[in-house]
């Protein structure tokens, strides 16, 4: 008799509520639900699907070491987990769940490490200059005593101001006068728990527009140039930016796979300036927004998310 | 003669005076590290936090010192007295490892240390013992994580903190949605650990100071009546102690599980034997060096020079290596 053998089952592990509960109604990014299209896109390619609410989850530590429990039971695992993670408070905290089910065995898309060298802009540069991939000029301070010199060496004004953390384009101005710079820096210092400011050079020659790169696995899977809407310099669909199709260079591809690389992430959506000494990769986002890419690019790009995922499963299963 | 070398110590005091958490001994320890570090012929390098600059531009990433580019050092020991955003302010630490500096303890390990989760997992994961521990963020299935790791009275921790800031033991039901709602509001997290009380332990722990592969110093510190909490800061009394073989092993062989190379390990007598409360990546030495007469700080420098000696051979290898390919 044959046995009829049992469909890969993927797990989404996903963190919405947690965003609802810190970042509360000041920011909502309205979009589709992203954990309903990957479970549909799972099902429609005969696996198995399971989501895990990350509320739901306790992490458990005792004699026989570390389990989860889900709903208060020991939780039933998976053969791949897909995390979908869109907050960014308490990273380092928020993703050891992620860990947690490492520590289970199961393959995860991305890995714990991996997304928080992602969230954290610091660790982004560092590790992006250290792979010899460009970055714009950028300083982090947490001062201002040697604010002028500051601004030379990143090129002058205008100037780019971020908070270390945030996305969306939250926390992000571009000021183009030092009173300008000085004010908005004193809001910024008070908003945040943090002093740690990235002051970084406004890539004027890009016209406002930057190029999303996805990139699964060591292919670019997918990609689209995004415009500011008049007015503003951001180029986050979520602020009202304008979405079109692009053609990569060579260049651009091969920096994209290389910087998603040098982060050890699966998934990634890289963004990329056309500054006018070539491309200059701006940041590497570890949970890359899927619904406005897919529009632009007619490319399936949870179907290739989940077709990877898919593969790490079995490979996980032949090497057990 | 012997050249003299440069050891860094990357102070974060500045920092956690400006958020209020400046424990009043960080001072005195930065002092006792510079003093020992002069003693041993040596020269001691401050860098003050707020005064370092992360610069990239291009393919290139530096630090900036009082806006010059920095005099590096021999080896760094930095004193990350911060308990927010430790996963951003340990960048820099690992911004000096990128310039090929030795560091004692180094950035991975720090920010593991300052992860309660990631500390239990990274124990666990390596048998090491740990108190039965819950880690929600609901208040749903409450009563039954109480039930799982022992019943009341409970300890409750916020994920981060230190000092024995973020704790507190709850004795029965009544009390329990107050002291939860406490938690959650100061600490802006929902998470929360739920944590056996060890009662036999008598509201006292043993502070293990770990160096390399040896223990150094150790004292138990008894809560200060009508408090559970042994920390010095918050009035709890030390004494000099003998430790079991037990104990000594799993002190070093939990400070090796974090990759740190210096650690204060904090140890319950259970009655199943040594629990790890904490593992700390930045361990303050001034009320242990006190209770038990051990020069620690001396300990720690001495550390750090061998660590930097260590360094340079192998460099020099390297480049030696190098050149005979050439």
């Amino acid at each position: 008799m044959i046995k009829k053998r049992k469909p890969i089952k993927i797990g989404i592990l996903d963190f919405g509520s947690i965003q609802q509960a810190v970042e509360g109604e000041g920011f909502s990014v309205k979009c589709l639900n992203p954990t309903k299209v990957f479970t549909d896109a799972i099902k429609a390619r005969g696996y198995a699907s399971v989501v895990y609410k990350v509320d739901k989850c306790q992490m458990f530590f005792g004699k026989k070491g570390a389990s989860i429990l889900y709903n208060n039971k020991p939780i039933k695992g998976c053969d791949v987990l897909i995390p979908r993670l869109d907050f960014s408070v308490n990273i380092d905290l928020e993703v050891s769940i992620i860990k947690q089910f490492q520590l289970m065995g199961i393959p995860v898309v991305n890995k714990y490490l991996p997304i928080s060298k992602a969230k954290n802009k610091l660790r982004t540069l560092q590790i992006l200059t250290r792979y010899k991939i460009p970055v714009p000029k950028t300083m982090i301070v947490r001062k201002i005593d040697y604010l002028d010199d500051v601004i030379k060496k990143i090129g002058g004004y205008p100037v780019v101001i971020k908070a270390p953390f945030g996305s969306y384009g939250k926390e992000v101005a571009m000021l183009e006068s030092r009173r300008s710079l000085t004010s908005a820096l004193d809001i910024m210092w008070k908003q945040n728990r943090t002093s740690i400011i990235l002051i970084q050079e406004y890539v004027y020659e890009a016209g406002d527009s930057d190029i999303r790169v996805f990139v699964i696995g060591d292919k670019v899977v997918a990609s689209m140039k995004r415009t500011a809407r008049v007015g503003d310099f951001r180029s986050n669909l979520q602020l009202g930016g304008v979405a079109s199709r692009v053609k990569l260079t060579k260049e651009e591809e091969k920096m994209a796979v290389k910087a998603t690389k040098a982060l050890g992430l699966d998934v990634c959506g890289v963004d990329i300036l056309r500054s006018k000494s070539g491309p200059v990769v701006m940041e590497t986002n570890a949970n890359p927004g899927i619904s406005g890419i897919m529009k632009v690019s007619d490319v399936d790009v949870v179907g290739e998310v989940i077709k990877f995922a898919a593969g790490m499963a079995k490979t996980a299963k032949i090497i057990k | 003669m012997k050249k003299k070398l440069q050891i860094g110590i990357l102070d974060y005091s500045d920092l956690s005076r400006m958020s209020g958490g400046l424990s009043p001994t960080t001072i005195k320890e930065m002092q006792a590290l510079r003093e020992e570090i002069k003693k041993a012929g040596h020269v001691p390098v401050v860098y003050k936090v707020p005064k370092c600059q992360m610069y990239f531009h291009g393919r290139k990433a530096e630090i900036l010192y009082n806006n010059k580019k920095i005099k590096g050092c021999d080896v760094l020991i930095p004193r990350v007295a911060v308990t927010t955003r430790i996963d951003l302010e340990v960048s820099l630490v690992k911004q000096f490892q990128m310039m090929d500096i030795p560091v004692v303890n180094d950035y991975l390990s720090i920010s593991r240390a300052k992860n309660k989760l990631r500390t239990l997992q990274i124990l666990c994961n390596k048998n090491l013992p740990v108190p039965r521990t819950i880690v929600v963020r609901k208040f749903e299935f409450i009563d039954e994580a109480i039930k799982q790791v022992g019943g009341y009275p409970v300890v409750l921790k916020a994920p981060f903190g230190s000092y024995g800031a973020g704790v507190v033991i709850v004795e029965s039901r009544r009390s329990l949605y107050s002291a939860l709602d406490v938690i959650w509001l100061s600490m802006q997290t929902n998470i929360i650990l739920i944590q056996e009380y060890v009662a036999e332990a008598y509201g006292s722990d043993y502070r293990i100071f770990v160096v390399g592969d040896k223990v150094v110093a150790a004292m138990k510190r008894t809560a200060k009546t009508g408090d559970f909490r042994s920390n010095l800061h918050l009035g709890g009394e030390a004494s000099k102690v003998d430790l079991t073989d037990e104990e000594k092993r799993i002190a070093i062989k939990s400070t090796q599980a974090m990759g740190l190379q210096m650690a204060g390990v904090d140890i319950l007598r259970s009655n199943h034997g040594p629990v790890i409360m904490e593992v700390n990546g930045n361990p303050g030495f001034f009320g242990l060096a006190n209770v038990t007469g051990v020069n620690v700080a001396k300990h720690v420098v001495d550390f750090a020079i061998e660590y930097a000696l260590k360094a340079r051979i192998k460099n020099e290898a390297k480049k030696l290596a190098a050149k005979k390919r050439r």
